[in-house]
């Protein structure tokens, strides 16, 4: 790798690198777009000059910021096209594999902001298309010429050239003109009620003067309630004039506001297509490693989303669709022989219902074997038969939502992990949607999708618990009932549409207590979870509201069981509860909820972020529960709280060094038993002895990590099965 | 609080459960009370005392007392809340709001920080979470690290 030599040019105007910046990025997601379009038809013209003229625009582009590998990279692939257009060479699909390669390397480039380029990569891709231009025959399997990353739509949560935040924030403030709007609406039924008391007064006092003209000697009390009378009158009518401006008033701004909202509301939503448009290209990629013919049909990709929701359900999205394509659809020669089409249909459907936003994702292939998952279910001791022969397939189908879950024997770098579902399974509940599946064997699987389209503004049902204010959203809860204590058999099950449900208190499922309930009724609310009904008991129904959701930060989005937070009329928080995720978690065992000071596995402390988290993402890839520290000092803190099987601790770290750590920590009897790994830059022998004398288990250098090796230590030291 | 444009070397000291205790001034946003604090579903029994709203803002209540593992003898928080102080603070992008009996006054130039390294104890956990101690006005403070406080807390109770 080496530097560009004009790195200094780049630079020096930073307002000219940040335009190219995002020109490469937008027309490198374009090329893409196009090409796979081109591959369909390869003769259209119109889609060639296009690319063609994109390719130009690009090499300019390069130009002005003296990128001249680039510059040459992209003339070499508008040449291709001028042939093409010329017919003096044809697309095949090695000669697409070639340009959607310059263009993922270009991408990638764009990164790392042009400050690095390999000129090895660009010369042999031009080398490359200089053989497609003239009809010479390519092998691309030998060179890895660019390294093509995972591509991905360019969604980021907080950033756009209008900062989401900033358009959040407006949002927010007019939704909360909204509500204020109607304070001012009471505002002015009191007014309403004054000048009635008014016009009431003067009434009575009327009836006082007629009554004092008919005593004698009243002459000059008379005419001191007159004068009252008067200056009430004169005061009823400034109150009827004001009243009625104020009903003007705040029936104008009602509606300015509702536009206002519904503006702003539009400014946060952006439409599915924008993390959809990698899908083809993905297809088609996933097509040729997996050598199966795949087709990726697309509807409804206008219907909007909240901006927020798109990061992490791309992610769900791609971790479906690679499911599908490398376990759900057959290869070609069986769907031949079974009399399928050879291709195979992933179909991805989005779609608005009621307040919900819906995406069905479906593929024709060979469908769940029921009977295979059954008994994988009881190999992996989650069940035993018979309790699976009494659940609904639905429940069934749910077993693959765990984590560390998975049907594959092998896995691929496209999925099998049994980590994707669990994925798509906990964004789902946390953002207070759902996941479901329904598969027939030899037709294929659908996953759907339901999460709501905003999470801005609510309508909401405010109850009472624990004696304080939560809301539920109205369009989760299916019913609310009033139940008699007496009625009930069993005051935990209810009788409902024939079937006995579940009625969970829900004070103590949010670990707040048990509901202490006097009255003789139980107020229930009835919701709907994985196609069965579940009843929560909540101390009191108050009233229905439209809430709006305050931005919570990162600890409070944290917390289980809660799906947003407002506050309410009277400045006093609201918490908005998923009920969804309330009914999972009381139905099962969750032992992940009480986390709490409970034995861990392994403990990471490091002082450098990068090396901290990419350790602990491969351990946590691996199914181990892993927490970090950022130094010695933090590293003992955290396992005075928790108990952990093993340390992995670096040895340079601030405050206290690794030896020390382990010196202190194998002074306790309570750590006696925990193993620990140290891991430094340094592989000097008296660091070796060092090692031995403060008790570490093993010491291993960071330069010469083996990560088979790595992992298989770690496995030696946490022997998950004797858990 | 009046506007400190040298913030450097600064801290606020305050006593909670009779410990007396300091945060640098670069990490304090504002200081504060409340009257109400909304519980939070599953961290009832935890140093997460709720949320409330603070001048519109809504954060999360930390009992700096339990979060320290101090004597909770010595400070009860649903006793005249009123009275309790709340000391905003920033840290790592989030707002987080301790609960603590009193706030004393502003470290002034003539107060000594030591930050010697005291001996681990694996009884008390302030020491885990000191910088230094800082001696004012003839009464010794432990200075906290806010990144500490916020990295434990995020461990063991989010």
């Amino acid at each position: 790798m080496s530097k560009l030599p004009d790195k200094t040019n780049l630079q020096s105007d930073a307002s000219i690198m940040k335009l190219f910046l995002e020109e490469v990025l937008t027309r490198t997601d374009a090329i893409s777009q196009l090409l796979i379009s081109i591959e369909k038809t390869p003769q259209d013209t119109k889609l060639l000059n296009e690319l063609m003229r994109t390719f130009h625009s690009l090499k300019g582009a390069c130009k002005l910021v003296n990128l001249q590998n680039l510059v040459d990279l992209s003339h070499s692939v508008e040449e291709f096209f001028v042939a093409v257009i010329n017919h003096k060479t044809e697309i095949s699909s090695k000669a697409l594999d070639v340009i959607l390669m310059a263009g993922d390397y270009i991408k990638s480039l764009s990164k790392l902001k042009f400050e690095y380029e390999n000129k090895e990569t660009s010369s042999k891709l031009i080398e490359l298309l200089a053989k497609i231009t003239n009809n010479e025959e390519i092998d691309l399997v030998e060179p890895k010429i660019a390294k093509v990353e995972p591509v991905s739509s360019n969604i980021q949560d907080d950033s756009a050239k209008v900062s989401y935040e900033y358009l959040s924030k407006i949002l927010s403030i007019t939704e909360e003109s909204l509500i204020e709007n109607k304070r001012i609406q009471s505002a002015q039924e009191e007014l309403s009620e004054i000048k009635i008391n008014t016009q009431d007064a003067i009434f009575k006092l009327d009836n006082c003067i007629l009554e004092l003209e008919n005593l004698s000697g009243t002459k000059r009390i008379l005419e001191t309630l007159k004068t009252l009378k008067k200056g009430l009158e004169a005061s009823t009518k400034k109150l009827s004039n004001y009243s009625e401006l104020a009903l003007e008033v705040i029936n104008k701004n009602s509606d300015l506001n509702n536009q206002l909202q519904r503006q702003a509301l539009s400014t946060t939503m952006r439409p599915i297509r924008d993390i959809l448009f990698p899908l083809p290209r993905m297809i088609r990629d996933l097509s040729k490693s997996l050598n199966k013919k795949m087709y990726l049909k697309i509807s409804g990709e206008s219907s909007m989303l909240d901006r927020k929701f798109m990061k992490r359900l791309e992610t769900c999205i791609m971790h479906i669709v690679r499911n599908s394509c490398d376990h759900g659809v057959e290869k070609d020669y069986i769907r031949t022989a079974l009399g399928k089409p050879e291709t195979a249909t992933i179909s991805i459907e989005a779609l608005h219902s009621r307040s919900m936003f819906l995406l069905n994702i479906k593929d024709d292939g060979a469908g769940i074997d029921i009977e295979r998952l059954k008994k994988h279910i009881v190999a992996k001791n989650l069940s035993d038969m018979q309790t699976l022969e009494k659940m609904s397939d639905t429940e069934i189908y749910a077993f693959l939502f765990l984590p560390n879950f998975s049907m594959s024997e092998t896995i691929s770098d496209i999925s099998g992990r049994g980590f994707g579902l669990d994925v798509v399974s906990s964004f789902m509940q946390e953002i207070g949607g759902q996941v479901s599946l329904s598969s027939a064997l030899g037709e294929g699987t659908t996953f759907s999708l339901s999460l709501p389209i905003t999470r801005s503004l609510l309508n909401v049902l405010i109850v009472r618990i624990d004696n304080q204010l939560y809301a539920f959203e109205l369009d989760k809860i299916y019913k609310t009932m009033r139940v008699k204590k007496s009625e009930l058999k069993n005051q935990s099950i209810l009788n409902f549409q024939g079937k006995d449900i579940r009625i969970i208190d829900t004070k103590r499922a949010l670990q707040l207590g048990k509901i202490d309930n006097q009255s003789d009724f139980k107020h229930l609310l009835i919701v709907e979870l994985h196609e069965e009904f579940i009843a929560l008991e909540v101390e009191e129904f108050l009233n229905e509201a439209e809430l709006v959701l305050r931005d919570a930060d990162k600890f409070l989005d944290k917390i289980p069981s809660v799906w947003a937070y407002a506050i309410d009329n009277n400045s006093m928080p609201i918490v908005v509860l998923n009920s969804q995720a309330i009914a999972a978690n009381a139905l099962k065992d969750n032992r992940e909820q009480n986390a709490q000071g409970a034995n861990k596995d392994i403990l990471i402390a490091e002082d450098s972020t990068t090396i901290r988290e990419k350790v602990a993402t491969l351990l946590r890839e691996q199914g181990y529960t892993v927490d970090t520290a950022v130094d010695g000092i933090d590293a003992l803190n955290a396992l005075k709280l928790n108990k952990y099987k093993l340390l992995i601790s670096d040895i340079d770290m601030p405050r206290l060094n690794g030896f020390k750590l382990v010196e202190r920590i194998r002074q306790i009897e309570y750590f006696s038993q925990m193993k620990i790994i140290l891991l430094s830059y340094k592989d000097s022998e008296s660091d070796m002895q060092t090692r031995m004398k403060v008790g570490a288990n093993l010491y291993l250098t960071k330069a010469n990590i083996d990560k088979k090796i790595f992992l298989k230590q770690i496995a030696k030291f946490i022997d998950k099965n004797n858990q | 609080m009046p506007e400190n444009t040298d913030n450097k070397g600064k801290y606020l000291l305050f006593e909670s459960a009779k410990e007396l205790l300091a945060f640098d001034i670069k990490d304090v946003i504002e200081l504060g009370t409340t009257n109400y604090i909304h519980r939070l579903p599953h961290k009832a029994t935890t140093c997460i005392l709720g949320i409330a709203n603070i001048n519109g803002d809504l954060c999360i209540i930390l009992n700096l007392a339990k979060l320290l593992n101090l004597d909770e003898s010595n400070f009860f928080v649903e006793e005249n809340l009123d009275e309790k102080k709340l000391i905003l603070c920033k840290s790592n992008s989030a707002k987080l709001a301790f609960l603590i009996d009193d706030i004393h006054h502003l470290s002034d130039a003539e107060d000594v920080i030591s930050d010697e390294d005291e001996e681990f104890s694996a009884i008390s956990s302030i020491s885990v979470f000191r910088v230094a101690n800082i001696t004012s006005r003839a009464k010794s403070y432990t200075i906290l690290d806010l990144e500490l406080l916020t990295n434990a807390l995020e461990r063991n109770y989010l």
